[in-house]
């Protein structure tokens, strides 16, 4: 019995031994619940102090008190919030909280000082509610110019109602209260989040027209790929002109060019091999308290139970970038992040409605650095003629300059109809040069043919660092939307 | 055409049947076949590569066209070429038309483009005999009853609905206009790739009722299986007979009706049938013309006459004329040489299972190994009912890679015969095709698919974990997967209830341990990641040990406790006791943003925040959450009590008569037994509203508002009154203001008009139904 699993297994139990290896970086600790207390984690984010406050999808609002204790025991829960229609978002503004409930945005504040909500307002609700179970809301985040970003998943199957104004839209609540549908073509763009330059993403889901999870850049006037959505772009107030006749049959590059409004993300995330079904962003705002990646993304995976990381650099002005493996090995769904006052992550998990890797089925979660450098491609740039990686740790000369520690090959996606998409138009990239810099921390890879729009695969196995240790993911997946001139 | 259409009932039937029948004709044009159409050649011809291998697809073509229903095989062929006769004529008389039927002899391939069947007939006289002969085919069952006529009248609407629906597109030309999804988006489509088969003028060709009796049971006809039997009932079949005719035609036509059988001429018919070969293939009731087979060489003798006789170019008197290809000559050439040559060996199982797979054309609906399956061009016509959020697994047919690994024999045959339909979320029903010998087809398979180092294995496992596994506990397969007729929690993926009559366990430990290696692009995660268990308390964490645990729950299932979450739910009833209850929810009457108040005292509304208006007020119980607070699919909630009262539409203020009204949902704020004052705004009015229990007594509910006028006092029109509009079918009892009245409107809502002092108003009433 046990041979005949081995040589099935053999690739899975790579990953499976990384979640004891990742563990040495990152601490990853349960934090109770009370006993039936059912806590799907649906909005997370913190108050001033640093407590965290979280919307769970049954429709409430929760302090936990003791989250940061070592003692996890004493955790306690007090609620703030009732009666909403499954948030999914939550955002302090001061001594106010706004989140994205099914039919509209919402302002709730505690006005008597009780600490418990009083006022539940309405920001925002002038787009369609079909009754759908997948018309679902998302957000909000803000951006720079203090608007708040909320997404809104189209409708999948039976619609009671005929009402799908808006749906697969981004849309902002303008400071000054106005609400402004933005970009369209999401399919279920189940999580949000501003970088430090205050530029606002989402990602979105494998499924029909879009097909393989994504990281985008939301815009006024993009358009991300999915179909239904255009319907709305017949309606007053659309950035959008409709476009007419999609394309079949073609890539998502070809696609892109044929199509005006499309704008293709800033990361792919290619399936299984980079999670199944993207959810949150977070910026690694702690400077350093969480590790060596301060200032990129963190993105959520619900499938896999696991956390990718997310380095974006900017070519002619448009955010491109690649991703990593980070975290695997939470109980549940990750679906809602934030950082908490010392650098500490919290992890909101709710699987209801599908499945996840893992033990539970909804749960709050905390994960901290261990203050042990890992051995990460920490940066990956793009090169006119390559690739720049800025590794965490010093390499191995010999392995690093070694070409055969670098495996470089290109794909992209279909776009149409269909459920997800597989690699096509796959290519393997000679590897023409790599030069370490003097820091030795940096490589700098030559190889011919890059190809602009497509993804772009580097497999590191055989890197090593001074201490002879591997690399603790040995994959990069960069979406070179753009060479570079220079 | 007018005197056939004033016969229907409404104007946009007619018009929408006089589009069905412009598009048919555009469908066929497109489609025409310019020789003998086999799906299976096409596919192989295409992959071919090599000499062989177009002798492979030369056999099919020796058994698809009937060759050796006359040039007899040898032994060692028999095996290569399996024969495929032509209909059941026994009925013709009922089925087909006259006319047709003479320019369908006279020449098969002009009436039909891409029939197999060769013209044979040699002259006028020759059809003519035929004609006659054919019309003494009379003989009569069950099925000879019209179908679908007495209990209601056909439906093309319908009709074309499920011919594109059910898989009939899989291989015949779709209708162009046809849009499988409403109000689509304009989306390019792809290019169909395969050809099409041949579905030409069937209005002329059947007989009224004839067709849609065809369809409700196919093999009965053609017991060859090419047309598969997709079980319609025969309602289904006359509304896709009716929509394939493209005309509704209800009078008697058949060819025994319209034709005055000269005996003289039918018996001539009678010889000719044997004379010209036709009994050589339409032998299922008549002896095989042993005089024709005496003068056909036989198969292994033909390698000296390939440009000769049925193959020659011109077409040889005596001899059948086929319509074919330059490739199908090419192929038939080719396998007639190899087998004269002698060298042919008997057929592997896997090159068995390829020939199965090529004659019945499995690849329309199916991918396996390398072959892609359906049709880019066709995909578009296979969907998920409801279009439910399962992904392709929900639009396509399974996969047969592995196949013969992946099944159980007996549950394999059933599927091969009809029974065990299993996903009933597919608009595509997997048919039947009468494969004569099924157990040999599905032992072909598991051959073909057998790895060497594949023992048998048996499970061995206690259920009691395989439960804790399944159910919340464990993996929660019950998260996505129905079980034994029970919803799942989540998305409703296949009933895992047959699991283990079905699957192999050896396939089934390979599923579980890595999807995506059996089903590409699957969404089911893999739960034992790396081979490692996730719940270490179980059968210590064995991994082996946990999924014979779950083999051995699922074959137990029907008859052992439901795993833990699929088990009787918790209380959801909200009872509100002490402090006003809210929920937010989807409600009947109320909207997809209702916000429904229970208050102490069995007093309960609900305000719909998408119209701005309190739209239920009902007494008793409350409302149930579960719908709300677990159920995936979030179902329109409706109070729990019948005893209520629905408001008038439209805002509850209202400015002069009110028309076309609208109000805007501002928000609310709680007061201190929790019970929410909405705030909603029309026309520069701000109104603060709630409800409660009346002081009057049982039964009444107070309702109170408070209206700022906020116009400028430029917009202010004295003589537009303001009004509360109260209720309807209701006592009311004004409150405030003192000394007010409700008075009756046109439409017979009750109204209260308000008295502003400094821009405020209160209005308040209590009502009773």
């Amino acid at each position: 019995m046990v041979i005949r699993f081995a040589r099935l297994s053999m690739l899975l139990v790579l990953a499976g031994a990384l979640t004891a290896d990742e563990d040495e970086f990152y601490r990853l600790e349960s934090i109770p619940l009370p006993e039936g207390f059912i806590f799907e984690v649906s909005g997370l984010d913190t108050l001033a102090d640093g407590r965290p406050i979280a919307a769970i999808r049954k429709g409430e609002v929760w302090v936990v008190d003791g989250a940061y204790g070592d003692d996890l025991s004493k955790v306690r829960y007090t609620k703030f919030a009732e009666a909403l229609h499954e948030p999914l978002g939550l955002l302090r503004s001061g001594e106010s909280f706004y989140l994205a409930q099914r039919g509209e945005v919402t302002r709730l504040r505690d006005t008597n000082g009780d600490g418990v909500a009083d006022e539940y307002w309405n920001v925002a609700s002038d787009f369609g509610l079909t009754g759908n179970y997948h018309g679902y809301a998302y957000g909000p985040k803000r951006d720079r110019h203090g608007n708040l970003w909320i997404t809104l998943n189209i409708p999948i199957g039976k619609k009671p109602l005929a009402d799908e104004r808006w749906r697969g839209w981004g849309a902002v609540v303008t400071p000054e209260g106005k609400f402004e549908p933005m970009c369209a073509g999401m399919r279920s763009p189940s999580g949000l989040g501003g970088n430090l330059e205050g530029d606002v993403f989402y990602t979105d889901q494998q499924g029909n027209w879009i097909p393989t999870c994504t990281l985008s850049h939301l815009r006024r006037g993009a358009f991300y790929g999915h179909a239904d959505s255009l319907r709305s772009c017949k309606l007053e107030g659309s950035p959008i002109p409709h476009p007419g006749k999609l394309p079949a049959g073609k890539t998502v590059v070809e696609a892109a060019r044929l199509i005006d409004a499309y704008q293709l993300p800033a990361v792919w995330f290619p399936y299984r091999k980079a999670g199944m079904s993207a959810t949150d962003v977070v910026c690694d705002t702690t400077r350093g308290a969480f590790g060596p990646f301060a200032g990129q993304l963190f993105v959520g995976d619900f499938t896999t139970s696991s956390i990718l990381r997310v380095f974006l650099e900017k070519v002619d002005g448009e955010y491109q970038g690649a991703c990593f493996r980070f975290r695997e090995g939470f109980q549940s769904a990750v679906f809602r992040m934030t950082f908490g006052k010392d650098g500490t992550l919290f992890v909101g998990e709710t699987n209801r409605g599908w499945n996840s890797l893992g033990t539970k089925s909804y749960g709050f979660e905390r994960l901290r650095f261990r203050r042990k450098m890992p051995f990460e491609v920490k940066e990956m740039r793009a090169r006119p003629d390559g690739f720049e990686l800025e590794l965490t740790k010093t390499v191995d000369g010999e392995t690093a300059s070694n070409r055969d520690s670098y495996k470089l090959s290109s794909y992209t996606y279909k776009y149409h109809a269909t459920y997800g998409s597989p690699e096509i138009d796959r290519k393997q990239h000679q590897l023409l040069s790599v030069d370490i810099d003097d820091s030795g921390k940096v490589v700098r890879i030559v190889t011919e043919g890059l190809r602009a729009g497509y993804v772009h695969e580097l497999e590191l196995p055989g890197l090593r660092d001074r201490d002879g240790e591997p690399l603790l993911h040995d994959s990069a997946y960069y979406t070179l939307n753009r060479i570079p001139d220079a | 055409m007018l005197s056939r259409l004033s016969a229907l009932r409404s104007p946009r039937v007619a018009l929408f049947l006089l589009s069905a029948m412009l598009s048919i004709e555009v469908a066929f044009a497109e489609d025409r076949h310019e020789h003998a159409f086999v799906a299976g050649f096409e596919r192989l011809v295409r992959e071919a590569k090599n000499d062989s291998a177009l002798a492979d697809a030369g056999e099919l073509l020796l058994g698809e066209l009937g060759c050796v229903a006359c040039h007899l095989p040898n032994d060692e062929v028999v095996g290569r070429v399996e024969e495929k006769r032509g209909p059941r004529l026994r009925d013709t008389a009922y089925r087909v038309r006259e006319g047709w039927l003479r320019r369908y002899l006279s020449d098969p391939h002009a009436a039909k483009p891409g029939t197999t069947m060769p013209k044979l007939a040699r002259s006028k006289e020759d059809v003519e005999a035929l004609v006659h002969f054919l019309a003494t085919k009379t003989w009569k069952d069950r099925l000879a009853e019209p179908v679908g006529e007495s209990e209601r009248k056909p439906d093309a609407a319908r009709g074309r609905e499920l011919f594109h629906r059910v898989g009939c597109v899989a291989c015949h030309a779709p209708d162009p206009s046809y849009e499988p999804v409403a109000d689509a988006v304009d989306v390019e489509r792809e290019a169909i790739e395969t050809k099409s088969a041949p579905l030409v003028a069937l209005g002329e060709k059947y007989a009224a009722g004839s067709l849609a009796r065809f369809l409700t049971e196919p093999l009965i006809t053609r017991p060859h299986g090419r047309m598969a039997d997709f079980e319609l009932s025969s309602e289904e079949a006359a509304d896709i007979a009716v929509f394939l005719r493209g005309i509704e035609r209800v009078e008697e036509s058949s060819l025994a009706k319209t034709l005055r059988v000269y005996p003289a001429l039918a018996k001539r018919g009678a010889a000719l049938y044997h004379e010209l070969g036709c009994s050589a293939c339409h032998h299922n009731e008549d002896a095989p013309p042993a005089k024709v087979l005496a003068r056909s060489p036989k198969l292994a003798a033909l390698g000296t006459s390939l440009e000769s006789g049925c193959l020659s170019r011109e077409g040889v008197a005596n001899s059948p004329h086929y319509t074919l290809s330059t490739k199908q000559v090419d192929a038939l050439r080719a396998a007639i040489r190899r087998i004269a040559s002698g060298q042919v060996s008997s057929l592997s199982a896997a090159e068995r299972a390829d020939r199965t797979l090529a004659r019945f054309n499995c690849y329309a609906c199916h991918a396996r190994g390398a072959h892609e399956g359906v049709d880019p061009g066709r995909r578009l016509y296979f969907r998920a009912v409801d279009e439910v959020d399962m992904g392709d697994e929900g639009r396509f047919p399974p996969t047969l890679t592995e196949i013969g690994r992946k099944l159980k024999p007996a549950w394999f045959e059933g599927v091969l015969d009809g029974r065990n339909e299993l996903r009933p979320y597919l608009w595509t029903r997997m048919p039947r095709f009468d494969f004569h010998d099924t157990a040999k087809v599905v032992a072909d398979f598991r051959e073909a698919d057998r790895k060497s180092s594949d023992k048998p294995y048996e499970v061995i496992g206690r259920n009691r974990y395989g439960r804790a596994l399944v159910g919340m506990d464990g993996v929660r397969c019950i998260q996505c997967h129905d079980l034994a007729g029970r919803k799942s929690l989540g998305i409703r993926a296949l009933d895992l209830a047959s699991t283990a009559e079905r699957l192999d366990p050896l396939w089934y430990r390979e599923f579980l341990l890595d999807p995506a290696s059996k089903r590409p692009g699957s969404r089911m995660p893999a739960m034992w990641p790396g081979g490692d268990s996730l719940f270490p308390k179980i059968l210590g964490g064995d991994t082996s040990k946990q999924l014979d645990a779950t083999y051995i729950y699922l074959m137990e299932s029907e008859h052992t406790r439901l795993p833990v979450g699929m088990e009787k739910k918790d209380e959801y009833e909200l009872r509100p006791e002490d402090r006003a209850i809210v929920l937010r929810t989807f409600m009947k009457d109320a909207g997809a943003r209702a916000i429904a108040v229970g208050l102490p005292g069995g007093v309960n509304g609900a305000f719909d925040a998408g119209s701005g208006r309190l739209a239920l007020l009902w007494r008793g119980r409350f409302l149930d959450a579960e719908g709300t607070w677990d159920d995936r699919f979030a179902p329109f909630e409706e109070p729990l009590s019948k005893d209520v009262l629905e408001l008038p539409s439209g805002p509850a203020i209202r400015v002069g008569d009110g028309s076309k009204a609208a109000s805007k949902y501002r928000g609310y704020r709680l007061d201190e037994g929790g019970a929410p004052i909405f705030h909603w705004e029309t026309r520069g009015l701000v109104v603060e509203e709630r409800f409660g229990v009346s002081p009057r007594g049982e039964g009444w509910i107070r309702r109170r508002l408070d209206v700022r006028d906020v116009r400028p006092p430029g917009e202010i029109d004295a003589s537009r009154s303001i009004s509360f509009l109260a209720a309807r079918g209701a006592k009311v009892v004004v409150v405030s203001p003192e000394r007010g009245e409700a008075e009756k409107t046109k439409s017979g809502d009750l109204r209260v008009p308000l008295r502003f002092e400094k821009g405020v108003a209160r209005v308040e009433v209590d009502l009773s139904w």
